[in-house]
Formats: structure tokens, sequence, C-alpha cells
């Protein structure tokens, strides 16, 4: 009797490697990691937007002198399915607005201009050069993509454990601690709605630049603040912009380097 | 060998109907969470690792400790420690499975945890842990299985043995000090971010 429980334990245990082994092998082969999103999406009129190298340029001042508006934000999430579960703790952002002393907090000199003291700022994926969740992620569900510089996300490999979130310094990502789907105020048919248990966040609005057209955060802007182009492209608006104004960038300390520029 | 754990008096089955019990409750607790997500745990934006995660480091060190018991025996010739290092590995055997259960339910979806073998990724250090654990796993079953066969049958365990049990030892530190590297290699939490982390959780 013990005898056979103990060579049924054995073979079961066996099995159980047998299986993880020998899916293994094939995973490794499978260069389906890899999907040309450009491929499948019909294009605009004028083409798909590329660049080298993707940046935004934020003016705080442009920002702030059109007053304290949510337009960004509001635009974004309507496009991307971004739900609004109206608690802190669940809370899903892809842009948002942050206090200058938060969005800066390690910049910040005792006495600074009072109106930049008291500003409000947008925040988003810096989709930094050396980004950290990309370093950390065991599935490889984000990635940075290499003709580009966007930092992307595969939310159908994601699984859940939080270790980008823990390793973004920016606070960037946001994990669907409950079923986001109720909670989309509008479902956009043409853009993913994402399930519980996963992390997402901005992506440079990839799936409108290969329709040739601008993120949806850039358009909704009336300030004209933020400002999207190729950093490798010397006459680029956003590399004249940084040639003729003093920028910062958040946290550069930690060596990310963010693409993300405040002109302040 | 099983049959013996399925013998026992009044007091020890009313221990293993209380724990069944306790075992039963978490399972239920857990289906809810999975069919709601996690945000019922109280996890949220702020704190995105919590009790689970600790449980998890906690549960780790426990399973190295284990080699604490088996290190005098083998390393220093030390006999009396000889009858208590098959203890000392079925220790290592339930903490790291208390640990991989911890795992479980702290990832947002699952069933999709075997794309860490999937796609290896020898980047993230939470691939190298689930290398260094999953090796522990293997080594403490070989070894227990070996050793508690032999005492079993009242002889010496085969020579080959001793080279998987030596390497059992550094492999045990190593499951702590690669998960202390999971925490310390952030930038952002500053923290964590400290060399002495290892030492600290081997400590």
């Amino acid at each position: 009797m013990s005898v056979e429980r103990r060579k049924f334990l054995k073979l079961a245990g066996l099995t159980a490697l047998g299986l993880a082994g020998g899916a293994s092998p094939r995973a490794l082969t499978d260069d389906s990691s890899t999907i040309d999103t450009t491929a499948a999406t019909p294009e605009g009129p004028s083409g798909p937007l590329t660049a080298k190298r993707w940046a935004m340029v934020v003016d705080v001042k442009k920002c702030q002198e059109h007053g304290r508006c949510d337009d960004c934000k509001v635009a974004c999430h309507l496009v991307h399915n971004v739900p609004d579960f109206g608690n802190p703790k669940d809370e899903i952002k892809w842009i948002w607005k942050e206090s200058f002393e938060h969005a800066f907090y390690d910049q910040e000199n005792e006495h600074l201009p009072e109106e930049l003291k008291h500003t409000e700022t947008p925040v988003l994926c810096n989709h930094c050069d050396n980004p950290p969740c990309v370093r950390v992620c065991p599935t490889q569900a984000t990635w940075k993509r290499e003709q580009d510089g966007i930092v992307m996300m595969d939310w159908h490999r994601c699984i859940g454990c939080r270790y980008c979130v823990v390793a973004c310094p920016y606070g960037s990502r946001s994990f669907n601690w409950r079923d986001p789907r109720p909670h989309i105020m509008k479902t956009q048919l043409d853009f993913p709605t994402r399930m519980r248990g996963v992390v997402e966040k901005c992506t440079f609005c990839e799936e409108r630049l290969v329709r040739g057209e601008l993120p949806a955060c850039v358009t909704a802007c009336k300030a004209g603040a933020l400002v999207f182009g190729d950093l490798e492209d010397p006459d680029s608006e956003v590399r004249k912009l940084l040639a003729e104004r003093f920028s910062i960038r958040r946290k550069p300390g930690l060596g990310t380097q963010p693409e993300v520029y405040y002109l302040v | 060998m099983l049959e013996h754990a399925l013998r026992g008096d009044r007091r020890y089955w009313s221990w293993v109907i209380a724990l069944m019990a306790l075992i039963g409750m978490g399972t239920l607790f857990y289906l809810r969470q999975f069919n709601e997500g996690m945000g019922i745990t109280g996890l949220g934006r702020d704190i995105t690792w919590g009790l689970y995660i600790a449980q998890f480091t906690f549960m780790v060190g426990v399973a190295a400790s284990a080699v604490m018991v088996v290190l005098p025996y083998y390393l220093h010739n030390y006999k009396e420690f000889g009858k208590i290092t098959i203890l000392g590995e079925f220790v290592a055997i339930g903490s790291v499975l208390v640990c991989v259960t911890f795992v479980f339910v702290d990832i947002g979806q699952p069933f999709r945890g075997p794309n860490i073998f999937l796609y290896p990724t020898p980047n993230s250090l939470m691939f190298w842990d689930t290398i260094a654990l999953g090796g522990y796993l293997v080594l403490n079953v070989i070894i227990s299985h070996i050793t508690l066969g032999a005492e079993r049958k009242g002889i010496a365990p085969p020579k080959w043995i001793k080279p998987v049990i030596i390497l059992s030892i550094p492999w045990a530190i190593s499951i702590h000090t690669v998960t202390a590297f999971l925490y310390a290699g952030l930038a952002a939490r500053p923290f964590w971010m400290t060399a002495i982390l290892a030492p600290r959780f081997l400590a």
C-alpha cells in the first residue's frame, strides 16, 4: 500500500516537472513577443508619425497661465478607457496634475517664485531612456521599443506582480485593484479595456501615432503647453524649446533619464 | 510512510481538523479576492506590496534557517545534530511551499505565473529569486527523500547525497540574499536601497 502511494507521489511530481520543462523550450523559440503593431493598423491620410526618440516638453508657465484645467487628463482617460473608481486607493492614472513640490520635491528650493510654488503640472510616464520598470519585469510584459524609445506594456502577458509599480520612481504605473470595466465612463470601442490584476500606464499614444495623430493630451491642451516630438531630430520643436529655455526633469539623480522635460 | 500521518488519537485529529478549518477559511477568502480583485486586501496605490510579500520574505528566512540545523552536522561534524537534520530539511520544504503560496495569492493574474518560465528574463531579480527558491525546494525534496528512506531502513545514506547536502548550504544562503537583492536594487525605494540589506536578512 505504502509503496504504491510513494510511487504515485513520485510519478505525480515527475509529471509536473515534465510539463513545466516541456513547455519552456517551445516558448524560448517563440518569437511572438515582437509584435509589429504598425502592420495591422490602418494609416491616416498623412501616414504614421515616426521618430527616433519620442519626447515631451511641458511648458509649466503656459499650463499655469491657462488656469486649473484637467483637459489633458480627461481626454487621455476617455480615449484609453481608464476607469474612475472614485477613491484614491484604487485610482488608475495615465496623466494627472501634481503640485510642483510633489513632482519636483528633490529640486525644490526654499524660496521659489510664488506662482511656481502653487502651480500644478501634468505628470505622466516619463518613457525613460533607462527604465527601471523594464529592468525588473520578470515576464518582459513591459519593454522599451527599439525604434522610438516608447516604454510599452503588454496587458495580456502581465502577471500582476507589481514589481514595476514598486520600481517606478514616478508613480506612473497603476494596478487594476478591481475590475475596471464597470467603472469606465464611456467605453471606446477602438481601444482595449483591461481586466483586474494587471498593470497599465501611458504609452505616449502609440495607437494614435500609427494613425498619424498626436497624443490625446497634446491635442486636448488648449494652452499649447504640451509639445511632442523627436528628440533626435535637431529641427524638431522639442529640440528648439529645450535649446531656448531652461528645463528640468523629475528625479534626475536616479539615472533613469526621463524623456519628459519641464520648462520652468 | 504516509500512513503514519493517518494514525493518531483524539487530540491529534482535533488539531488536524482545526488546522484544516483555518486552511478552508483562507481558501474561501482567497476565492473572494480572486473574484473581486486584490483591492479587497486593502492594498492600493500607496501600498502596492504589503503583508503577503512581508510574509513571503519572512518564510524565506524560515526556509533558509533550516540550514542552521543541517550545517553543524555536515560542516562541523557535530554528531548530536545528526537526527534532526531530516527535520530541518522538512521545515525547509514546508516553508518554501508557504512562500510560493504567498506569492501566488499576491499576484493579480496568478494563472499567468508560468510566464516567468515561458519568457525567462535574466535581467529581472524576480526571475532569479524563482530559480533560487525552486532549486532549494528540489534540493530539499531530494535530500529528505534519500536520508529519510535510509533512516527508515536503518542504513547509512548513500555517499552521493553528501555533495548535494553541502550544495544546499550555500543555496540556503542564496535564497535569502537573492530575496534581499530583489528589494535592494530599486532606486525608487531609498529605504531598501542599501548593500547591507542582504546580510541584514540573513542575520
